[in-house]
């Protein structure tokens, strides 16, 4: 008698059988002595457990359960200690150390960004400022602006140059987005006093917007600032930069 | 006239039906109606009860796990969802109850073997102080109730759970926290668990 044929007979025993089921394997365990001794081991096993259902009277009241809530609070409270819920504490420790994580990162890169990336006024002047494939800027919140006449801009593009550093949101200026004319805008944002870069807002169509946008430095800025020349260095080939005390001392009046 | 009686009466009965489900007095009784939570033990306490009875073969024992189960129950009544019935809650409370219980007893049982420096084998089940319990119906009864006892807890609640109490797979799931498929399977797996504890003693009736 294997193992499944004696489940059966458990179910056959127990009632767990659908009728036709039941004769079908009553027949087949009258051939067999051992599966016949099984079934009748099964069915005392179920009238023994049926004669265990009576069970003595119980003495409960009310005022007992009253005064054993009443023990514990009335309040409901959690049903086991936060010790035992650790693991309610795993995700929100994951969040708190990722919160960390990128807020500890945030400040460390706040510090660097203590220095901006302008465009040097002696490029301005002597030109060609925008012999660059895009013009990647910063998009940015600005208030009052006021507008001076820097220089003419050239668009023959040939690489890019990135004007700020990678915290602002940038927006990357098409070759044929850039003005003709450049100028350099005094706002006041945020963050700050700001001198803008970019075209000259009367001329500019209403498509072109973003480019009205271009952060050139933060005047509030304490650290050095970075003027990039467009020419370059004859050792290394690499663009020339020169640091500065603050944004105002280089862009006004360039 | 009469119309509206027999509709002014069934909608006053479905009313007072609706406002006496199991559902309807726990919701009351998270608004701090105590009263209502006590028509819920009132109503259910036997049932609860009988299954704890079942799992401790102990009167006394049997009474705590209720009292702990409703108090339990009452401390965690914002936890219950109206998915489910309040019975099969209350006794999932208790099965968890009863399965702590019983290894407690265990524990205790293994002590006292031990202080007695000997084994308490239930098959041994002839040795019966009581004399009113000579009777042959009797002492079948209480080895059964031996070899129930002797099973490990999560055997032992699906027998008492199916075979004993005789509830439905689907209401056995709902408790156990299982699929239908998976309580029918427990019970397989029990039944046969307590079938190689009694078989030595019917055996040895019978020959």
């Amino acid at each position: 008698m294997n193992g499944k044929f004696e489940e059966k007979l458990a179910q056959l025993a127990f009632g767990d059988l659908t009728p036709s089921e039941a004769n079908r394997l009553e027949l087949e365990a009258d051939k067999d002595p051992e599966a016949r001794r099984a079934l009748m081991l099964y069915k005392d096993m179920r009238e023994g457990l049926r004669s265990l259902a009576d069970v003595p009277e119980d003495q409960f009241s009310k005022e007992r359960l009253r005064d054993a809530i009443l023990k514990q609070g009335l309040k409901p409270t959690p049903s086991r200690p936060l010790s035992n819920r650790s693991w309610l504490w795993m995700p929100v420790a994951a969040c708190a150390i990722g919160f960390g994580l990128v807020f500890t990162r945030h400040m460390i890169e706040q510090g660097r960004m203590q220095t901006e990336v302008v465009l040097g006024p002696e490029s301005l002047k002597t030109g060609p400022m925008f012999g660059v494939e895009k013009l990647i800027a910063f998009a940015s919140k600005s208030v009052n602006l006021h507008q001076e006449f820097i220089g003419p801009m050239l668009t023959a593009a040939r690489k890019p140059i990135v004007l700020a550093s990678r915290h602002r949101t940038r927006h990357h200026l098409e070759p044929h987005e850039l003005p003709h004319n450049l100028y350099v805008e005094n706002a006041t944002g945020e963050e700050g006093d700001m001198l803008f870069l970019g075209p000259d807002l009367t001329d500019v169509p209403a498509d072109t917007t973003p480019a009205r946008q271009a952060v050139v430095a933060t005047t509030a800025s304490t650290g050095p600032i970075l003027l990039i020349d467009q020419d370059k260095d004859a050792q290394t080939g690499a663009q020339k930069a020169t640091e500065v005390g603050s944004a105002t001392n280089v862009l006004i009046g360039g | 006239m009469v119309e509206s009686r027999v509709m002014g009466y069934d909608a006053s009965l479905s009313g007072r039906m609706e406002l006496d489900t199991d559902s309807a007095l726990v919701k009351k009784a998270r608004n701090g109606d105590y009263g209502a939570f006590e028509k819920l033990f009132d109503r259910h306490r036997t049932l609860v009860y009988r299954f704890a009875y079942q799992m401790t073969s102990r009167r006394d024992d049997a009474e705590d796990v209720v009292q702990e189960a409703f108090v339990r129950a009452y401390q965690n009544l914002h936890r219950y969802r109206d998915e489910a019935k309040f019975t099969t809650w209350l006794l999932r409370i208790v099965t968890n109850l009863c399965t702590d219980q019983a290894r407690m007893s265990q524990r205790r049982l293994a002590l006292e073997q031990q202080e007695a420096s000997g084994a308490l084998d239930w098959m041994t089940s002839g040795d019966i102080e009581d004399p009113v319990h000579n009777l042959e119906a009797d002492r079948r009864k209480i080895a059964l109730r031996r070899a129930l006892n002797a099973l490990p807890p999560h055997h032992k609640a699906v027998i008492v759970l199916r075979d004993i109490e005789e509830r439905e797979y689907p209401d056995m799931a709902a408790i156990l926290g299982c699929t239908v498929g998976g309580a029918k399977l427990r019970v397989l797996r029990a039944r046969r668990a307590l079938k190689e504890r009694i078989a030595p003693l019917l055996g040895e009736e019978r020959s």
